[in-house]
């Protein structure tokens, strides 16, 4: 989690990764952000996040981007 | 052979009749006999290059299909990750030559002669092919890759039986030109077989009517004038210019939407259900949402085969960490996303011909599309100085005409026979001391123009609702069978009196069909 709270954090500075539950719906990063953050995790963990996995669920919380990380590691 | 033919009509009923007769088990056969005789009638021998095109496909995804096939048989659970990694360098490998093969069959054809005559402008002396396109080779190429992609990323399993495979590539009303349809989607519809329903039938018939009045009664009347306007450059200046291209506007609307419905209307007696291909377009407040409600499934295949892969490239992450400690955060993190949308407007351009000013067409979209996206905070600012109130109706309704002006203007260079001319038009449109043509010599009387303005409006009125939310189709549907006849009625003899009969001119070409 910490190495996963250190690259989201890495692309949006601002956001408390750490407490954030609802960070889609509360607007605290766009579309532009996705990119990024799934662009940083493809390289950081080698896994293939793809653009279909783009949805609010998965990108709500560190919690839920880490079971994406998970997820895309099995595939 | 139009699809407003006589011939045509005669041939579509053959085929609804066959279709309904023949047992459940082969209504596919039926399809793809009608698809391949449909085929042979408009484009004769070039029907080779859709079988050859469809059978590299076949053959990749039957390669593509048996890789997959031993992620599923092997339950080693050591061996797995190696296997993964095997299999995907594999369908990798495979995907690649298929793409190039159709991707390059694609170029050849439709570009080379193009290609040439550029790089001959830097002293070489390519040969300047020109081939005729063979019917719907644009359409039928991206559906042919994002199949090919698909399997290999296994998002469905590929077709085993060749002739099942050939009738998703051929199936005749949607391949002239689109909707752009994906494998999971049409496939399992084309092959299951559907009975006689009534509504069903009658649901589809509705919709083709609707279609044939949007093509027949509004667009080829417009095309006349639009055609004298765009034409004739040496007569069109100042407000005609800017005249003729909302009119075009509305035309290709007209015949683009209208095509689709007829296609989508004959799907639906067949049972088989296409995607809309637009959603009320015009009611788009920006360049951005008019290019997802226009033209749905060239937009969607381009974001998915496009877009996506190239905004999440190792290449373009670099672009963005670099252009975030130049321009810092808010536009740095943009930039990988608008590189790629602006390529996708460029495609999308040239897709569209081999011609520099289908390019421009694309950079002109490509253009507003990025400034909207990287200037959105000075945008906000304007707004905010100039004391908007973004919620109101008011504001609404100027964005829609922006969309709409701005739109109409870059489809200046779409229209117009050649970028030379398109150039002229452009130039001409700022030009209010030129003498253009007057309006009586456009083409039309006003007889004439009052159908095409009562059909215009119509079109509008029932995009409105549709916008409210409301379903046009089911409302008439529910209605007391005396008023849906007169409505069915009144459709029928619309179609005949304007469409056909009316003004002495022959039904013209689908736009789309040249692309």
């Amino acid at each position: 989690m910490e190495k996963l709270i250190e690259i989201l954090k890495g692309v949006c500075p601002f956001v408390d990764f750490e407490k954030e539950e609802s960070i889609i719906e509360d607007h605290l990063i766009d579309s532009f952000d996705i990119i990024s953050i799934i662009v940083e995790l493809n390289d950081a963990y080698g896994v293939e996040i793809s653009a279909e996995d783009i949805t609010p669920e998965n990108f709500n919380s560190a919690k839920s981007i880490l079971e994406l990380v998970e997820k895309a590691k099995e595939q | 052979m139009s699809f407003l033919s006589v011939k045509f009509l005669a041939f579509l009923v053959a085929s609804f009749m066959f279709y309904f007769i023949c047992p459940k088990k082969f209504k596919w056969v039926v399809l793809l006999a009608f698809s391949l005789a449909y085929y042979y009638l408009v484009s004769h021998n070039l029907i080779i290059v859709l079988m050859g095109i469809t059978l590299i496909t076949y053959v990749a995804g039957y390669l593509l299909n048996r890789n997959n096939q031993k992620l599923k048989n092997n339950p080693d659970k050591d061996k797995l990750k190696e296997l993964k990694d095997e299999v995907k360098k594999n369908n990798k490998i495979i995907q690649t030559i298929a793409v190039v093969l159709i991707l390059g069959t694609l170029v050849f054809i439709k570009y080379a002669g193009f290609l040439a005559e550029n790089v001959n402008l830097l002293g070489l002396s390519l040969p300047v092919l020109s081939f005729v396109l063979p019917l719907g080779l644009s359409f039928f190429t991206l559906q042919a890759i994002s199949y090919v992609i698909d399997v290999s990323k296994n998002k469905c399993e590929g077709q085993t039986n060749f002739f099942k495979f050939l009738l998703y590539m051929a199936y005749f009303p949607q391949l002239t030109q689109g909707p752009i349809p994906r494998y999971s989607k049409l496939a399992p519809q084309l092959y299951e077989g559907h009975d006689f329903d009534y509504k069903r039938v009658t649901y589809g018939l509705q919709l083709m009517g609707w279609g044939f009045i949007k093509k027949a009664v509004l667009a080829d009347r417009l095309s006349i004038v639009v055609s004298t306007i765009f034409d004739t450059p040496e007569n069109s200046y100042g407000l005609m210019v800017l005249f003729g291209a909302l009119l075009y506007s509305v035309q290709i609307y007209g015949d683009f939407s209208g095509g689709i419905d007829i296609i989508r209307g004959i799907s639906e007696v067949f049972g088989i259900e296409l995607e809309d291909n637009f959603r009320q377009p015009y009611f788009s407040r920006s360049i951005e949402e008019f290019w997802r409600r226009w033209h749905i499934t060239l937009g969607s295949w381009m974001k998915d085969y496009v877009f996506y892969p190239m905004s999440l490239s190792r290449t373009l992450s670099v672009i963005g960490k670099k252009a975030r400690k130049v321009f810092g955060d808010n536009i740095g993190k943009k930039i990988p996303p608008v590189i790629a949308m602006f390529t996708v407007y460029l495609l999308v351009g040239i897709w569209h011909g081999a011609s520099w000013k289908y390019v421009i067409y694309g950079i002109w979209n490509g253009v507003f599309i990025a400034g909207g996206i990287l200037l959105e905070s000075k945008y906000a600012s304007m707004r905010k100085s100039f004391k908007v109130k973004e919620d109101s109706k008011g504001w609404a309704v100027f964005q829609m005409i922006r969309t709409y002006f701005i739109c109409s203007i870059g489809r200046i260079f779409s229209r117009a026979v050649d970028t030379g001319t398109a150039f002229q038009l452009f130039s001409n449109m700022f030009n209010m001391n030129g003498k253009s043509i007057s309006f009586n010599e456009l083409g039309l009387d006003y007889k004439n123009w009052i159908v095409a303005i009562l059909v215009s409006l119509l079109v509008l009125y029932i995009d409105y609702r549709k916008e409210k939310g409301d379903n046009v189709r089911d409302k008439i549907a529910n209605m007391p069978i005396i008023v849906r006849w007169v409505i069915y009625y009144a459709l029928i003899f619309i179609i005949l009196i304007f469409g056909y009969y009316g003004p002495e001119y022959n039904v013209a070409n689908f736009i789309y069909g040249r692309f």
